[in-house]
């Protein structure tokens, strides 16, 4: 089980479940901060636990030891923490990376990664916010992307209330799991099977701030 | 024409909503389809295509816009399609209400069940499992990692109130004619099993229900029960069950050999139960004046079968072949062996952990030796466990297999990818694979074995002998007759039971080294 360290700040408090999708499910606690659990190895947000045993449970309790399902008792000391906070850009991205990105997306969301296209060369970053599919917009990932790889963005997020808790981390250099990986070791792979297609709107953006790719 | 749905706050797996729109751009007289949430730039986005309607400016953030342009008339058939897809989405969310989240809320819907199967992590099992008993309930355990202290604490807990804790790592039990886990869809009857091996039982119970008897109970116990740190207290238990029950005539006990005072203590309740007993502790001895012996799985299911029908027993082995008939066994032995162009080794490919284990003893008695990863003589440890050293028996359940992977019956890759290595190995003379049919394994076991044989034949361009046993009742949800003819018609010799696959791949075997 890996586990942001995050959560640690959550201690004494809540989540309850509200959404759930086949291998994630969302908690809420009351300050309106999302937490996700996810089943899958590494797929792990910035407030979040991967490799849980104990998905959809209707409440957790972040305690002083551990977390509290309706499954039982979780240990810290029996989990592996992880620190969202990004800390070097290690990864080289090349045009090859580039390419690859561009081409999935091409192939996977055509008219939105069209769209996105667009407004990057325009430079209208603010209308990336919320756009496209996805229970985290593709524009927002894409965006999401170019922050945490240096880009300065100011303008509002408006955007669904997920995807939103995700622009504010990315703008505190907060990242899911994955994206770490990537920028910090260049290891890819986790960060493509991340969401459908979320992780590949992540490192289209990183790759965009990074070396300039539309 | 334009029309749109607004579903409030509603949240879909990005999958969902992708596949749906999908299905909704196929669909004739579709000009255009978006899906996506009721953000401002999503908006905007409809705006620039002429697709803004009212409804969609309305929709808030976490709201999910639904807008489709296209010719007049689609809209019900855009419905239906939407209905389908996202309300899969929604009777999942039903379902998850439904099904519970707890035990309690399980109790809730069912107040009346009196057992509980667990299936959740081994850190959090055993405390869920000390609740259920807490409740009166009988417990099935199917996680393993249970540590022993608890296994030990929940045990004696349950054997206090008269309750059954069946596991951990228990994956097969049949009770009151529902096949939980790991089951196969076994006829009722007089016959009541206890078993401290999973794919054991399922062999039993299987050849049992095939031969027209059937099966009263079959309780499970988890491989540990048995050794001597529980000391057997719910196979024990359970034999006691079955001595008070009036449905079961015959008591048939399946394990690994058990620890000795495990052995001594079954046999003495055996005998003293009323009931006929036949005991097989694979590769194991008994000593027992009343009690029969199976001398392998068949053999012991085969011998309960008679002694359920009031039959008199000789002392001897017995095979299926002997009530079924048909087969001229020896004519194919000589066949075979003729076929065969190379090798003189036999590998075994196994999903089903005792029947590799059976496979090693017999193999052992004929051969002297089987190399193994986890062998029955622990000079015989294969070194590397993905290169076979003569003959070879392989348990690809075992956890170093299935590390980040399904289990060898419901996922074949490494097993197929094994056989056709085996297949091209010029030591290699016979392979023997198991098919495993019932609930919860494979959908088309044999096709998969059926595409290997194809590939390694084609590859190698030699004939080698394949042999499988099918585990399975004719009612299976497989299809027993027709996962057999694929795999005759693909060239593999079956059999209907284990041990007569083996022995059959050990007189081909003889005759090839004579």
């Amino acid at each position: 089980m890996l586990v942001s360290k995050l959560l640690l700040y959550k201690k004494g408090l809540r989540a309850d479940l509200f959404f759930e999708t086949s291998n994630v499910s969302f908690y809420k606690f009351a300050d309106g901060d999302i937490l996700t659990v996810s089943v899958k190895p590494g797929m792990a947000s910035p407030l979040g636990i991967a490799e849980a045993p104990f998905k959809t449970s209707k409440w957790l309790l972040i305690e002083e030891d551990g977390i509290v399902s309706e499954w039982g008792h979780s240990n810290w000391t029996d989990m592996s923490m992880f620190d969202p906070k990004l800390l070097s850009i290690n990864v080289k991205i090349t045009e090859d990376h580039c390419q690859r990105y561009r081409k999935l997306l091409q192939e996977r969301e055509p008219f939105f990664f069209e769209k996105i296209l667009g407004l990057l060369n325009e430079e209208k970053y603010q209308d990336l916010v919320g756009l496209g599919p996805g229970l985290t917009p593709l524009g927002d990932d894409v965006l999401s992307g170019m922050i945490v790889a240096g880009f300065d963005f100011s303008g509002d997020f408006h955007t669904s209330e997920i995807s939103l808790q995700q622009l504010r981390h990315a703008k505190e250099k907060l990242v899911p799991y994955p994206v770490k990986l990537f920028l910090e070791s260049g290891n890819e792979e986790p960060l493509l099977e991340m969401g459908n297609t979320s992780g590949l709107g992540w490192a289209f953006g990183i790759a965009h701030r990074l070396e300039g790719c539309v | 024409m334009i029309f749109t749905i607004i579903k409030e706050n509603a949240y879909y797996d990005s999958v969902t909503l992708m596949l749906a729109t999908d299905e909704v751009k196929a669909i004739k007289g579709v000009e255009e389809a978006l899906v996506g949430m009721g953000t401002d730039t999503n908006k905007e986005l409809l705006k620039d295509l002429g697709m803004l309607t009212e409804e969609a400016m309305k929709a808030s953030d976490n709201d999910l816009m639904i807008v489709v342009k296209g010719d007049e008339g689609i809209k019900e058939e855009v419905l239906r399609v939407l209905d389908e897809f996202l309300k899969g989405g929604a009777e999942e969310k039903e379902s998850m209400e439904e099904s519970a989240t707890s035990l309690e809320s399980a109790l809730k819907m069912l107040p009346d069940a009196n057992l509980v199967l667990i299936s959740i992590a081994g850190d959090y099992a055993g405390r869920e499992a000390m609740k259920a008993l807490e409740k009166g309930l009988h417990v099935m355990l199917f996680s393993d990692n249970v540590p022993l202290e608890e296994e030990i604490k929940l045990k004696k807990y349950a054997l206090d109130r008269g309750l059954l804790v069946m596991g951990p790592d228990c994956g097969t039990a049949i009770i009151n004619g529902a096949a939980l886990a790991f089951a196969n869809v076994v006829r009722r009857g007089k016959i009541g099993i206890v078993a401290a091996s999973g794919t054991g039982a399922q062999e039993v119970s299987s050849i049992i229900s095939n031969l027209g008897e059937g099966v009263s109970q079959l309780i499970g116990t988890g491989g540990r029960d048995v050794k001597e740190d529980v000391g057997g207290m719910m196979f024990l238990e359970g034999i006691r069950w079955l001595s008070e029950d009036e449905d079961t005539d015959v008591v048939l006990l399946v394990s690994k050999p058990p620890a000795p005072p495990v052995v001594e203590k079954a046999v003495q309740l055996l005998e003293k139960s009323g009931k006929k007993g036949v005991v097989h502790f694979i590769g194991g001895e008994v000593k027992s004046g009343s009690v029969v012996v199976g001398k392998t799985l068949e053999d012991a299911a085969v011998k309960a079968v008679l002694l359920a029908r009031g039959e008199h027993l000789e002392d001897r082995e017995y095979s299926y072949y002997e009530i079924v008939g048909g087969r001229d066994i020896a004519a194919m032995v000589k066949e075979e062996a003729k076929k065969i162009d190379e090798g003189r080794f036999i590998r075994g490919l196994y999903s089903g952990g005792t029947l590799a284990d059976e496979a090693m003893v017999l193999i052992t008695k004929e051969t002297g030796r089987v190399w193994s990863p986890s062998p029955i003589d622990p000079s015989f440890k294969l070194e590397n466990i993905n290169e076979s050293r003569e003959h070879t028996v392989v348990d690809m359940g075992e956890d170093e297999f299935t590390r980040g992977r399904p289990h060898p019956m419901i996922d074949f890759t490494m097993r197929k990818e094994r056989l056709i290595k085996e297949y091209l190995d010029p030591e290699t003379a016979i392979i023997i694979v198991d098919v495993v049919l019932g609930y919860g394994s494979h959908p088309d076991p044999a096709s998969e074995i059926a595409e290997a044989v194809s590939k390694a034949r084609k590859e190698s361009g030699k004939y080698k002998l394949i042999v499988a046993n099918i585990l399975g009742t004719k009612e299976d949800p497989q299809g027993y007759e027709k996962q057999w003819r694929v795999l005759e018609e693909s060239g593999v010799v079956v059999f209907p039971s284990h041990a007569s696959a083996v022995k059959f791949a050990l007189e081909v075997w003889k005759e090839l080294v004579s």
